[in-house]
């Protein structure tokens, strides 16, 4: 089953960024559909941030959730040092902090 | 003669675009590591893994694909946000094809499975700077290769780590972490943080819809919104130098 999801993410994948070098699509893009597609990224990172640190086991939870506080400090981190790295390890640590220490 | 100085003028090109890409790595190199990390931890075989970031080659697509993947989404449902997610090379391809246009086919299909997000800025950028490159295809070819084999090289050092970190450290949590880095820098964009509130409320209202089509919901109304906003700033725009103009 899992190596059908990598073929067919690949073919999706290649397809796409083939379309228009090897004249698969016929005509340019409607400048409607650019103008939504620049924002894929946000739109779809944004809902699986949402939805694995606002949900926990099915459930919307905000208090008692771990996550919220770690996960702001990571935010605030990433603003001031723009630094991948240290952004994970942050909330890695913090989330492990308030997991054996404050909940 | 003619053919040796064009012969010298490509490899030049494609040094160029190796040299243009490499300040990029300093963010390739963490997300490759925690991709490899993540794959071993998800339950994948290192085999898996290393075959995914050769088949798909596109950073945070892998990593959502991880994500659906653990959370027991079908097949299809995975692969086809993976295709969502990466629509946006679409306009890659639309924007850079003209200057492939006399290319071979084998030529088209290695550049088309090269054209990543980081590979693409950076052979813009270069034809920005010098529109009428007729050997631009050896700059992408460098941008590309480059990634490509950083790619693969730390997407097989963080297997070796993954396998040597316990599972019980739940690194899951890296997940999220990793996407607010790639969308911290939208934020002072007001369309773009449309797009983020909305699609982040509606992936939580409507968290209890079966085979996480909470998301494809939440990332297509996210979209929308965001459209919309870019419409209303543009229409304020001519308002106001309308304005500025009658008065």
């Amino acid at each position: 089953m899992i190596w059908l999801a990598i073929i067919i993410s690949g073919l999706f994948t290649f397809l796409t960024r083939f379309s228009f070098i090897g004249g698969l699509a016929g005509r340019p893009l409607p400048a409607t559909v650019r103008a939504m597609l620049g924002y894929v990224t946000t739109a779809v990172l944004t809902a699986i941030i949402a939805s694995e640190v606002l949900v926990i086991n099915d459930h919307f939870t905000i208090a008692n959730n771990p996550q919220i506080p770690a996960f702001l400090l990571a935010a605030i981190i990433a603003l001031i040092f723009r630094n991948i790295v240290l952004t994970i390890a942050t909330g890695l640590l913090a989330l492990w902090i308030c997991q054996h220490m404050i909940y | 003669m003619a053919n040796q100085h064009s012969d010298i003028r490509r490899s030049d090109e494609f040094i160029l675009g190796l040299r243009h890409e490499a300040p990029l790595l300093v963010g390739v190199i963490p997300f490759g590591l925690i991709f490899g990390v993540l794959g071993i931890e998800a339950g994948l075989t290192p085999f898996q893994v290393m075959t995914m970031s050769v088949i798909i080659f596109g950073g945070a697509s892998q990593i959502i694909f991880l994500e659906l993947f653990a959370s027991g989404a079908s097949p299809y449902l995975v692969s086809s946000t993976v295709g969502v997610v990466n629509l946006r090379h679409a306009l890659y391809s639309a924007r850079i094809a003209p200057y492939f246009s006399q290319l071979t086919l084998g030529w088209k299909i290695i550049l088309s499975y090269l054209l990543t997000d980081e590979a693409y800025a950076m052979t813009i950028r270069r034809l920005e700077t010098r529109p009428h490159n007729p050997v631009i295809h050896y700059h992408l070819l460098g941008t590309g290769l480059c990634l490509w084999v950083s790619w693969q090289i730390t997407t097989f050092l963080g297997i070796m780590l993954g396998t040597a970190i316990p599972p019980s450290l739940g690194l899951g949590f890296a997940i999220p972490l990793t996407f607010m880095t790639i969308i911290i820098p939208y934020l002072a964009n007001w369309p773009h943080l449309i797009a983020i509130l909305v699609s982040g409320s509606i992936a939580v209202l409507t968290h209890q819809m079966p085979w996480k089509l909470n998301l494809v919901i939440a990332a297509i109304a996210g979209m929308l919104a965001g459209y919309l906003a870019e419409i209303l700033r543009k229409n304020n725009d001519v308002d106001i130098s309308t304005n500025g103009h009658s008065q």
